[in-house]
């Protein structure tokens, strides 16, 4: 299992490089850059001044000349460089905000799966029923939902017209300690990524049950004369959930996606709230840390998954 | 994928199920009671007042701060040889005076003896001298350094007394120069000019304010504590909170529940709902220095025109755009100097009240006729244009655009509207690469505008990206910038204004006004305080009521 793990980690060299690589091209690519930004904020920046910047910076060079750059420093150094905003290191910056975002991921995961696979596996013993149709028709709404939207919707309903939940932020002013107040904060947040990722929990976990349903050692343990609890419970269950550890590496990438609006949308200040003000502001080396930092994860978070996978089902063999 | 599972018996596995639903639907539930009690244990606390804002600075490093979220952190925690006072004029703070020699080229200035670092350090010449050689050191990377060039070097004459040469005169010395923050000597000339943009100063900042850094938690919170030893006497309020809120809804909520004591970026609409809890909440409206208007790009065909350009701004009716989108909230003036500078400011400038007739004439008169389409044009030059807006300007800025789009078209000018993110937007407008795009402008005390104006300042040398070309207007700036006196100086400035009213190399939008909500518990001198924009310098000064 060691050796499996860690063929696939040098795996993910080349794969990381090549997310590092894409990443750079685009923001090398988009127009306006740091030099632009910095000169409209000092306003009567001379023209020296902002050479010098751009030059200090290397920003005068190509962007596949900046990438290496930013390789060398990194594959030699070990660092991800300081920002063109603060000169803050930027691990420092994006470490600051990783609890809060894994807080608001993990509380969205814990109720996505404790709606879903409940859901998705009694859709699966109801299949073709009112039930099964009702929550079909409600995921695909769901999956279909941008979920932007999705937060603004929520936002204007309860917080601002019901009043019930508090609009945006981490915490009341001058509660930053309350847990039960950051709780209430990160309610909609939470509620807004839930929604969107339980479409697919759900039918996944439909699937998976349903299919289950119909295997041999099913109708083999109906046939003993075991109760259908029983059947389900003992045989069905612990099979259909099998697969949805698979699911749960799968869905890292989209639930990272999904932080970028919701914090965004939500003012909470966390991983995505930090990406979408560096990309506003083209600091470069913040939306690479960040992008590195969380594609180091999903890549950990998958090959969790597949070692997950493998504990759980003894048949599985890592060689 | 089979389900031969169809219509079978399942109800005594649905108990378990929905046992989990239930325990699901509760655990949702425990967020409400505890917003519950969040909302209604709102407390004061009577030591520390809350003001708001929108962002996050950068760094409270005054050497490389450049972004205006900066200066009020920046403000508590420094202090510059002058500072700006009631009515703009420029007073003394770490500096007891100042006085020039007779050709305005050799300023002496001497120091407060009684000014300790919040470290307990004493503040010398040796502070401003060294603020000063680093500044101006290239190395440094200063973003200023450019509007500091004919500052030749900063000389100490003893411990409290240093000597600036400059190599020409500069009729904004005494208000930008010596109004620049003095940095500590002691705690930074252990690091090499070039690396001090890397320095942890402006995370840990050392200053002569009323107030010091207590703690920054980043895009959340900064708060800060009085400074014992501040020369103008410890500050009575002990503790200041920077709290940033973006969403407009939340800032409200704040204010009014009392969380929070000064938000002073309130919006038009937000104002008006403050406006019915005046039994807690004190508003304030100023004139703010911020002129808002569309640069027109000369480089392009018709707009370098002025009988368009001024067909364009008797076609917009501006009024009714104000009245609809700021609530009639705003100045509509065609003057380049904001109100605000009340002695500066020359009301006498040509003006261009709603005329969408006057606005054909014109257009005729330039030979424009309008086409089949609507749209006019003459000699190959078709009068459509697109105008560029960035996506941060809130929803506003896309009416604005919108009206100003079908206003256009009333007088047959066709508009496109091509919205960008800031920083396109703000490399699309240096690289000269527009039609139209809409922007604001101002921020300064001084009526000098000539990084703006002048036809040496196309960029990259400055910020003129109308390529406005104006040699009256290049003396008025030049004259007005190398002139001591003020009195001396007016009629450069009035000229300037009446010049630039008469061309429109940009069309005048507005003036907005500051607004300001205080809570009645903070109590300030408002007679002195107003009408003074810098009303925060003097924080130290005020109380808040148990």
């Amino acid at each position: 299992m060691i050796a499996f793990a860690i063929r696939r980690l040098a795996g993910a060299v080349p794969l990381l490089l090549l997310v590092s690589a894409i990443s750079y091209a685009i923001m090398g690519l988009a127009p306006g850059g740091p030099g632009a930004i910095f000169a409209a904020q000092a306003r009567q920046l001379t023209p020296a001044a902002r050479a010098a910047f751009v030059h200090a910076l290397g920003l005068d060079r190509p962007w596949y000349v900046q990438y290496l750059y930013w390789l060398g420093n990194l594959v030699f150094h070990g660092s991800l460089g300081i920002s063109y905003v603060d000169s803050r290191p930027v691990v420092a910056k994006v470490l600051e905000k990783l609890p809060v975002t894994f807080e608001m991921l993990g509380l969205a995961l814990l109720l996505t799966l404790a709606i879903a696979l409940p859901v998705g596996i009694y859709a699966a013993i109801k299949a073709n029923t009112a039930f099964d149709y009702i929550t079909t028709v409600l995921a695909f709404a769901s999956y279909g939902m941008p979920i932007f939207w999705l937060g603004i919707i929520l936002i204007d309903v309860f917080a601002v017209h019901l009043h019930l939940f508090p609009t945006s932020g981490l915490a009341s002013i001058g509660r930053d300690d309350d847990q039960l107040d950051r709780l209430h904060h990160l309610a909609l947040p939470v509620l807004t990524l839930t929604i969107v990722s339980l479409a697919g929990w759900i039918r996944y976990q439909r699937g998976a049950m349903l299919e289950v349903l119909g295997a041999l050692y099913v109708r083999t343990a109906r046939g003993k004369g075991l109760s259908e609890r029983a059947v389900i419970v003992r045989h069905a269950l612990r099979n259909a959930l099998l697969p949805t550890i698979t699911l749960l590496g799968l869905s890292l990438p989209t639930l990272f996606g999904g932080t970028f609006f919701v914090e965004y949308v939500f003012s909470i200040p966390g991983m995505g709230y930090l990406g979408i003000n560096a990309v506003f502001q083209r600091d470069y080396p913040t939306v690479m840390a960040l992008t590195m930092i969380t594609a180091v994860l999903v890549v950990l978070g998958n090959l969790l998954a597949d070692l997950a996978y493998g504990f759980a089902d003894p048949r599985i063999r890592y060689d | 994928m089979a389900n031969g599972n169809e219509g079978s018996a399942s109800y005594s596995v649905a108990m378990p199920t929905r046992r989990i639903v239930w325990a699901m639907l509760l655990s949702i539930l425990v967020f409400l009671p505890a917003g519950c009690a969040a909302s209604a244990s709102q407390q004061r606390d009577p030591h520390t007042l809350v003001i708001l804002e929108l962002a996050d600075t950068a760094t409270i490093d005054p050497l490389f701060s450049a972004d205006a979220s900066a200066s009020l952190d920046e403000s508590l925690i420094f202090n510059g040889l002058a500072a700006t006072g009631r009515n703009f004029k420029t007073v003394p703070d770490l500096a007891t005076s100042w006085h020039a020699s007779r050709d305005g080229l050799h300023w002496t200035v001497d120091l407060r003896h009684d000014v300790r670092w919040s470290d307990g350090a004493r503040f010398t010449s040796a502070d401003v001298t060294y603020t000063w050689r680093v500044q101006l050191d290239p190395q440094t990377a200063y973003p200023y350094r450019g509007l500091f060039a004919y500052v030749k070097s900063v000389t100490a004459l003893g411990p409290y007394r240093v000597r600036f040469d400059l190599s020409q005169t500069n009729a904004l010395f005494e208000s930008e120069a010596l109004a620049l923050y003095i940095v500590p000597e002691h705690v930074l000339a252990k690091t090499a000019d070039r690396d001090l943009h890397a320095s942890s100063f402006g995370e840990h900042p050392i200053g002569t304010g009323p107030y010091e850094l207590e703690r920054w938690r980043h895009d959340e919170e900064v708060s800060f504590t009085r400074n014992p030893a501040y020369y103008g006497g410890a500050a009575t309020i002990s503790r200041i909170v920077l709290r940033i809120l973006i969403n407009d809804q939340a800032r409200t909520d704040a204010m009014e529940s009392g969380a929070a004591d000064i938000d002073d970026t309130i919006s038009a609409d937000a104002y008006s709902t403050l406006e019915r809890d005046k039994a807690n909440v004190r508003l304030i409206h100023l004139p703010d220095l911020y002129n808002y208007f569309i640069y027109t790009n000369f480089v392009r065909g018709g707009l370098d025109d002025v009988r368009v350009r001024r067909a364009m701004m008797y076609g917009w009716d501006r009024k009714a755009l104000v009245a609809g989108l700021e609530h009639g909230d705003a100045m509509v003036e065609t003057s380049i100097v904001p109100p605000a500078l009340s002695y500066w400011y020359d009301p006498h400038v040509k003006r261009y009240p709603y005329d969408p007739a006057r606005a054909r004439r014109l257009l005729d008169d330039a030979g424009f006729r309008t086409g089949p389409d609507g749209i006019r044009s003459h000699g190959g030059t078709r009068l459509a244009y697109t105008l560029l807006i960035y996506d941060n300007g809130g929803p506003e800025l896309v009416d604005l655009a919108a009206e100003f789009q079908s206003d256009m078209r009333a007088v047959g000018i066709a508009i496109d509207i091509s919205t960008v993110d800031y920083a396109t937007f703000l490399e699309r407008t240096q690289a000269e690469n527009f039609d139209l795009a809409f922007s604001g402008w101002g921020g300064s005390p001084d009526p000098d505008e000539e990084t703006l104006l002048g036809s040496d300042q196309f960029p990259p040398n400055g910020n003129n990206v109308m390529h406005y070309t104006s040699a009256r207007v290049d003396r008025d700036v030049r004259l007005g910038l190398t002139t001591i006196s003020n009195a001396k100086r007016k009629p450069y400035y009035d000229d300037m204004q009446r010049a630039v009213a008469e061309d429109v190399p940009v069309l005048f939008y507005e003036f907005q006004f500051y607004r300001a909500a205080i809570s009645r518990r903070v109590r300030l001198d408002y007679a002195r305080a107003l009408p003074d924009l810098y009303f925060f310098r003097n924080v130290s000064d005020w109380t808040l009521a148990r």
